[in-house]
């Protein structure tokens, strides 16, 4: 029961703890009380310590009543309440809390009497009305501030044509972005608050009659059995409800696009939006997503069928070149084709290094660029970047570290990793060369394709909120196929994918979009 | 998880499998055998190096020894290699005449025996010596290269009919077959020649077909060729026929094979004056003789050898249930031949 | 132990038989079966491989027959023939059987290696490491075994193609005259395509796992097609490229084949197809490894994945000793004759058991 202070801001209300050793029915009673009483200030004396926790009191014009505004000022846009609810409050007439919800112009308002909620509120941003004559209830009002980023173009997944707009940090802002697109009733929002420190917003989305009640109720459970104490971005709900953890392969995919997730939800996959993350999350996933880009829904499909092609080819050759190149001089020298022998045995005539090291090196000098490229500020980033990779290749070549067709081969597998439209998976790309490397070291070709049998186990044994990673490869769905490696015209995609399971599979009539007319007429 | 980490520390704790590092390693690019002088040792030979300058230029190296066996041979060059010796890129061997005549099966065998030696290593006799054939500088891009590709475009578009390693010992174990490999010859310490082809019965060569039997044997041998021709006209005319395509179909019946051969050619030179239709009708029923003439001489020298490079008693085995190969030879000495040639001239060339 | 029926989440669609029943086939035989059959048959033994696929199909047949009058895997069939304790003894050979089959398998591979890329090549690491990939593969379900065997047929399919360089360098008229030997020497040829064929004899093992197990006998049917038409494809070629007496001294038949094939990136061919012949195998020892444990669980009781150690100990405890192509041999022949008995002669056994314990069941009914 909160207590009103006559002018004082400062909460310094503590009770003599008297020690009556005679009466310990009475002591307890007593210390009882001192603790609810401690109890009920607790919020008080933290928040007090903050310099933004704010007090007032003012007194209605016309009835006389005085009332205190309890906010912090942080939090709160203090337009609202100097515009909007203390012109009325101060000027109508009002006497009881119930009046207010009248009286102010805030859709938020709410009227409580319970005490636990404050601290939950003001920090919130809602700030705390109440009344002298009024001791159980009081009044909250919704008056958060929004400070939101612009919209911008997405980083990570730039397109060239399409539309540019991506998700900010704010959850209200996302799910506008997103409702816009499906403004249909079967898109349901479901709110979770997760973190016991941050208490942030994570919102599942998805569509009521197409999307398979298990994933939904996986989801679901899985989102409320999160504990952690501060989520601060979607990656940790990616970390934190992952079926495996220990892959490196992600199984929930992120996307900065509203068009995007607009085009899952429609196919029946579920959305998961955190406050405070431009990456919204999508589930279940299969590999094949990775890899292709939402542009390709965007160009001809013949297009959009060969560039996927080339983005899996390249990832293939940026796994494997290197570790070719490592088994191919390091143990099989038949392999290579008798003119280009005499290019290799040359470049490598002044090496002193062994295919691997000098394949490794060059490896790690790639990463250093790469993390230092990320870290420095974008304008020295750029010069250190172009100039260190030139001059750096250049001079190793020179000083006989390493050989000029390694060199280059490290380097088109470097770019070739670029092409993954998914950040999350280039990265994988990145690692995975490595225990390919080193199998290479060990027993040569046969080594790779031993290190390709326990890459391709550990996919076969991944899922993805339980439904197999490697859909539609494995187990082989045909009918699934017409979006994954290739990508069929969209009159030929008139079924949602097989391995979500969902309620109505059927997304338009084929029959009726598809008219066959004679030559003639 | 934990799997993995016990996989990787197993696989570091296993030994590593013998590295064979490009640069760190001589790689045996070609190979001559011949007789040995002294009786002890069985074969003489030469094992061809390649190095490779850092300016991209090839150095010929080799080294020569005597043994009884391969191996042998390539111990003996070891001992005086700074670098490992290996034979995977072995693309080239020579066997000198002495050799030939005695019997080539054994170096053969161990050709086969080996997992490294490829399928496609060339196989050649030579006039001189194998060693002196090797020890040469030959072209740009090192001997064994030079000779390969010598043979390799003669085979695709010239006389010689295919063959390599696998086609030997194939011929060498088919009953009804005698193997054949083309003859090389060292003209200067910079060029090497086509010289013919050797004959083989069995392993031992019996008998060299010079240059100009080189085409007729081919539209014997080779069911499919390409080869080159003169003919001869009236008032001294030559012409010069490309044969771009050419057939063969071998009937035989018990003691008799008739060959039926059908060439598609160009005329590619001419010295008479205009090239007139009844001129090309001329070349061809000159070519049809003369293919028909020499294509008889050459069956029936074979027949007198008692060689059979053609594979007529193979093809006869196909006709035949139960076919046995001992009656087969005493009835190839009494077959008699007959030759037909249909010759068809396409186009003579740009101009007439 | 009592029937317990397999939880749908961790059974199999039918058509995916097609692919463990074809990939189980296609295993290390492939490599250097011409040259036996040959030696009795010669050249016209494509013959007796068409005859052998012949026979295979009316074991599958059977074996559907036997899975769908008993309703379960051959432990079920053994109890429902001759009682409890009898067929759960009677499936003990078969845990044998696996795991010398397993056994044999990766001996052969290493082999193989050993003699034709890495002759240092440590046997009992090497088999370490494989087993262990194995162990990976078997802990993550049936589905998972099913998945390797899915991409060990479908990945290394392109190998059938390499075979075509050989047809440059071949003459098919080794092939003629057909029947050129008696019937007897092309059944003999037949019986030693055993080792090279078996492999579908493990539907009788995991017919449980099957979902809708009637639709998948079309499937079955057509991997045995299938295999025996790539086998005597493959047979054709061999001997249309080799001579006879040549094919007789050649131990793997296939690995020569493939030092023909040249491409413009790659000089010699063989060694790439030795290492994706590890993607090959690896379904064969995954498979059996699986059916010998969960034999192990059905008979003893034991959960799977103790069973799986122990197999893997057993192999890995033997493969040391196996130093010798003579001893690799006998091994070989050894596990050919226990799978040609177990196909051609217990199946029809058990398949006539299993129909008049039927007959009897169904009277005593009455």
């Amino acid at each position: 029961m909160p207590s009103i202070h006559k002018f004082s801001k400062t909460g310094n209300n503590k009770r003599n703890a008297e020690n009556d050793g005679d009466f310990p029915m009475r002591n307890w009673l007593k210390n009882k009380r001192i603790k609810e009483d401690i109890q009920h200030k607790d919020w008080e004396k933290s928040l007090i310590k903050s310099k933004d926790f704010k007090k007032i009191f003012y007194y209605n014009q016309k009835t006389n009543v005085r009332f205190g505004l309890t906010f912090m000022a942080t939090l709160i846009d203090e337009n609202i309440i100097q515009d909007g609810v203390l012109p009325n409050l101060l000027e109508e007439e009002f006497r009881e809390i119930e009046d207010i919800k009248q009286l102010v112009p805030v859709a938020d308002v709410q009227i409580c009497d319970d005490p636990s909620l404050i601290e939950q509120k003001l920090l919130n941003g809602y700030v705390m009305l109440t009344i002298e004559t009024e001791l159980k209830h009081f009044g909250f009002i919704a008056a958060q501030k929004e400070i939101v980023r612009g919209l911008s173009q997405p980083e990570v997944e730039f397109s060239v044509i399409g539309p540019k707009e991506a998700f900010v940090e704010s959850m209200g802002q996302n799910l506008n972005l997103i409702r816009k697109r499906l403004p249909v009733k079967e898109l349901i929002i479901e709110e979770f608050k997760l973190g016991s420190l941050s208490k942030t917003a994570v919102a599942m989305l998805y569509m009521e009659d197409i999307t398979n009640e298990d994933n939904v109720n996986t989801v679901r459970q899985r989102l409320t059995n999160v504990k952690f104490d501060a989520i601060t971005d979607s990656s940790y709900i990616v970390q934190l409800i992952s079926d495996n953890s220990n892959s490196p392969f992600p199984q929930l995919l992120d996307t900065e696009r509203p068009d995007r997730v607009a085009g899952i939800l429609a196919e029946g996959k579920i959305a998961i939006v955190v406050d405070g993350s431009p990456h919204v999350l999508i589930t279940p996933t299969t590999l094949v997503e990775f890899f292709s880009s939402f542009e390709d829904y965007f160009l001809n499909w013949i297009l959009s069928s060969f560039f996927r092609l080339i983005r899996l080819f390249a990832v293939a050759f940026s796994i494997l070149i290197t570790p070719i190149y490592v088994a191919t001089l390091s143990y099989h020298y038949e392999l290579i084709p008798k003119d280009l022998l005499s290019t290799l045995i040359t470049s490598r005539r002044e090496i002193p290094l062994p295919p691997i090291l000098e394949a490794l090196f060059l490896e790690l000098t790639i990463e250093l660029l790469r993390e230092a490229g990320a870290r420095l500020p974008t304008k020295v980033g750029q010069t250190i970047g172009i100039v260190g990779g030139i001059v750096i290749g250049t001079a190793s070549v020179e000083a006989g570290l390493t050989s000029n067709v390694l060199l280059i081969i490290v380097a088109l597998a470097a770019l070739a990793s670029f092409t993954t439209p998914v950040y999350r998976m280039g990265n994988t790309i990145r690692l995975l060369r490595f225990p390919f490397l080193f199998f290479a070291e060990l027993w040569g070709l046969l080594g790779i394709v031993f290190c390709f049998c326990v890459l391709l186990t550990h996919l076969i044994r991944l899922t993805s909120l339980g439904r197999p990673f490697l859909e539609p490869l494995y187990p082989p769905r045909v009918m699934d196929m017409k979006d994954a490696l290739i990508r069929l015209p969209f009159e030929k995609q008139s079924k949602r994918p097989i391995f979500l399971r969902t309620k109505n599979p059927i997304r338009f009539s084929r029959k009726k979009a598809k008219e066959k007319k004679d030559i003639d007429e | 998880m934990k799997k993995l980490i016990l996989l990787c520390l197993v696989l570091l704790l296993s030994g590593c499998v013998d590295k064979e590092i490009l640069d760190d390693i001589n790689i045996e690019v070609g190979v001559g055998y011949d007789l040995a002088d002294d009786l002890k040792d069985k074969y003489r030979g030469t094992v061809l190096f390649q190095e490779f300058q850092p300016d991209k230029s090839v150095i010929n190296r080799t080294f020569s020894g005597s043994g009884k066996l391969r191996q042998d041979l390539l111990l003996e060059v070891t001992k005086q290699s700074s670098e490992p010796v290996v034979t995977g890129g072995l693309k080239l061997a020579v066997f000198g005449p002495e050799l030939s005549k005695k019997g080539i099966y054994d170096l053969v065998d161990s050709f086969q025996r080996d997992a490294s030696i490829g399928a496609r290593v060339f196989v050649a006799t030579s006039e001189g010596k194998a060693e002196d054939m090797l020890n040469g500088e030959y072209g740009t891009r090192g001997n064994s290269t030079y000779i390969y590709n010598l043979i390799q475009h003669n085979i695709e578009h010239r006389d010689i009919p295919k063959t390599n390693l696998h086609i030997l010992a194939n011929d060498y174990y088919q009953e009804g077959k005698d193997p054949f490999l083309p003859r090389l010859k060292k003209l200067d310490d910079d060029k090497v020649e086509i010289a013919g082809i050797s004959l083989f019965s069995k392993d031992r060569e019996v008998e060299v077909l010079p240059v100009k039997d080189m085409f007729f044997f081919k539209l014997l041998v080779d069911k499919y060729s390409e080869g080159n021709f003169d003919v001869k006209l009236k008032k001294d005319e030559l012409a010069a026929v490309k044969s771009l395509r050419s057939k063969h179909k071998i009937k035989i019946t018990d003691h008799h094979a008739s060959i039926t051969i059908n060439i598609e050619g160009i005329i590619r030179e001419y010295t008479g004056d205009k090239l007139a239709s009844e001129v090309v009708g001329a070349v061809q029923k000159n070519l049809e003789k003369k293919v028909e003439k020499e294509c008889l001489r050459l069956l029936k020298q074979f027949q007198e050898l008692g060689i059979d490079p053609i594979g007529l008693g193979q093809m006869k085995k196909s006709k035949h249930r139960n076919f046995d190969f001992k009656k087969w030879e005493d009835d190839y000495k009494t077959l008699s031949f007959d030759v037909k040639c249909n010759v068809t001239i396409e186009e003579t060339g740009v101009i007439e | 132990m009592k029937e317990q029926p397999v939880p749908e989440r961790l059974q199999i669609s039918p058509f995916l038989v097609f692919y463990l029943v074809m990939s189980m086939q296609i295993g290390i035989g492939v490599l250097g079966y011409q040259r036996i059959i040959a030696m009795d048959a010669g050249y016209d033994a494509w013959i007796s491989i068409l005859f052998a696929g012949a026979c295979i199909h009316v074991i599958v047949w059977m074996i559907y027959k036997i899975g769908d009058t008993v309703g379960g895997d051959i432990v079920t069939a053994h109890k429902y023939v001759v009682g409890n304790f009898l067929g759960k003894a009677l499936c003990f050979i078969f845990i044998g059987y696996f795991i010398l089959y397993s056994l044999t398998v990766v001996r052969t591979f290493i082999e193989v290696i050993q003699v034709w890329m890495f002759p240092e090549l440590s046997t009992f690491w090497f088999s370490f490491g494989f087993m262990i990939l194995c162990v990976y593969i078997i802990f993550g379900g049936f589905r998972t075994v099913v998945g390797t065997a899915f991409f060990g047929l479908v990945l290394p399919a392109y190998l059938l193609l390499t075979f075509g360089w050989a047809i440059k360098f071949s003459n098919f008229y080794n092939l003629l005259p057909i029947w050129d030997h008696s019937i007897k020497e092309l059944l003999t040829a037949s019986y030693h395509m055993s080792l090279t064929f078996i492999g579908f004899e493990i539907i009788l093992f995991f017919y449980p796992f099957i979902k809708e197990p009637k639709k998948s006998q079309k499937w079955a049917h057509l991997a045995v097609l299938t295999t025996t038409l790539i086998y005597t494809i493959l047979a054709i070629i061999t001997f249309a490229y080799f001579s006879e007496d040549q094919l007789a001294k050649q131990i793997w038949a296939s690995l020569t084949m493939w030092k023909i094939v040249e491409m413009p990136f790659v000089e010699r061919f063989e060694y790439i197809g030795i290492a994706n012949w590890n993607l090959i195998i690896l379904p064969n020892v995954c498979i059996s490894i699986w059916i010998a444990s969960r034999l192990i669980k059905r008979v003893f009781n034991i959960r799977q994945k103790v069973g799986v150690f122990f197999v893997v100990a057993a192999v890995l405890s033997v493969i040391h000793f196996l130093d010798t192509r003579e001893k690799i041999n006998m091994l070989n022949n050894y596990v050919g004759k226990m799978g040609f008995a177990f196909t051609f002669l217990y199946i029809p056994l058990l398949f006539a058991a299993v129909m008049i314990a039927k007959k009897l069941k169904k009277g005593k009914k009455k």
